[in-house]
């Protein structure tokens, strides 16, 4: 793959189909010499990106022509982005979403029980808010706090086992890829709604107020 | 990012905070929450002989969010059931000039709509938008 980016011919740097739609054109793992894998060894993955961001390095084009000058620095972008995202299990995940369903939004709606639930803890926070003093409602916080850190173990441990079924269907054929992306997209909502909940329990137990729209 | 003027009328007065009891059998109540932002809004209407009375709300979020469930329980408030089913969140975001990156806060408010009518609907064995509430109402 690596190589398709220089002409067998004469070594000129080519151009990427880029955009993410255009007929062939170079997703995040596919940059990378990568199946849509979920499961990457990160040590494979690293030699990769180094591979091929020393092809393409813009100082082995300083004599070149202006084009091949400009493509070595958009594929060398296009390169470092893409180790970016596959580096991190949960941007993997969200940029194999995206590329599955073709939607740039990865949250899918809360689920109800767990929307009730938070709107609960915001209420406690802010009767801890009003009353900082109270010893009572503080460990209620903690505890709470506790229980969704331990939730949010158990969630990451569902990813691990999503991604591993994933993988398996990936190299099996496609049967049922749909339902794993779309259960994925569910947890991965549930795993965003739990870490804002245990930040905004932190800045209530630190004694700060909430920075409005800090997430917006 | 500057909010409307609208927008920090409603933060800073919200119109309709608090809770109506969720139990009571005229009152629908929704919950909704946004991952993303982590954001959560609660709504609530009284609903009686199909009209509906009175409409509370609590919000915990951004400015945006907070005026859009602010405005909506103003809306809601002398509307029929049929009527409030109507609300878009483009009416929201019109009303409060809400720049694109807070339409989100607008489909929440209009989520929260949603649900609570539909959770009045379920307490009074209907299905959403099946039936005209006013009249059933009248009947008994």
């Amino acid at each position: 793959m690596g190589e398709a980016w220089l002409c067998p011919a004469c070594g000129a740097i080519q151009p990427l189909p880029d955009a993410p739609d255009a007929p062939g054109a170079i997703d995040d793992f596919a940059c990378l010499g990568f199946p849509r894998h979920l499961q990457l060894d990160e040590r494979l993955l690293a030699e990769r990106f180094h591979e091929r961001s020393r092809l393409v390095h813009p100082d082995f084009f300083q004599t070149k022509s202006e084009r091949e000058r400009a493509l070595s620095l958009e594929v060398s972008a296009r390169v470092n982005r893409a180790y970016r995202t596959l580096r991190d299990p949960i941007e993997r995940m969200g940029a194999l979403i995206r590329l599955e369903t073709g939607q740039r939004e990865i949250a899918a709606k809360a689920p109800a029980d767990l929307v009730e639930e938070i709107f609960e803890l915001q209420e406690l926070r802010e009767r801890a808010r009003e009353q900082p003093g109270d010893p009572q409602l503080r460990e209620r916080l903690k505890m709470e706090q506790g229980a969704l850190r331990q939730r949010l173990a158990e969630l990451d441990k569902e990813l691990q086992q999503l991604s591993a079924r994933w993988d398996r269907a990936v190299d099996g054929g496609g049967a049922d890829k749909p339902a794993l992306i779309a259960a994925m997209r569910d947890r991965l909502s549930g795993r965003q709604y739990l870490i804002n909940t245990i930040d905004d329990i932190t800045i209530t137990l630190e004694g700060r107020s909430d920075a409005k729209d800090r997430r917006h | 990012m500057a909010y409307s003027e609208k927008v920090i009328d409603h933060y800073n007065n919200p119109r309709n905070v608090g809770s109506l009891d969720k139990n009571d059998p005229g009152v629908g109540t929704g919950i909704v929450g946004a991952p993303e932002c982590g954001d959560v809004m609660k709504l609530q209407i009284r609903v009686d002989e199909g009209v509906i009375v009175d409409a509370k709300f609590k919000t915990f979020g951004c400015g945006s969010a907070i005026a859009s469930s602010s405005l909506a329980t103003e809306w809601l408030k002398g509307r029929t059931v049929n009527e409030a089913m109507q609300i878009k969140n483009t009416d929201i975001v019109n009303e409060l000039h809400l720049p694109p990156v807070k339409i989100h806060c607008s489909v929440l408010a209009e989520d929260a709509i949603k649900a609570a009518l539909e959770d009045y609907r379920k307490k009074h064995g209907e299905q959403a938008g099946t039936r005209e509430p006013a009249a059933m109402e009248r009947k008994h």
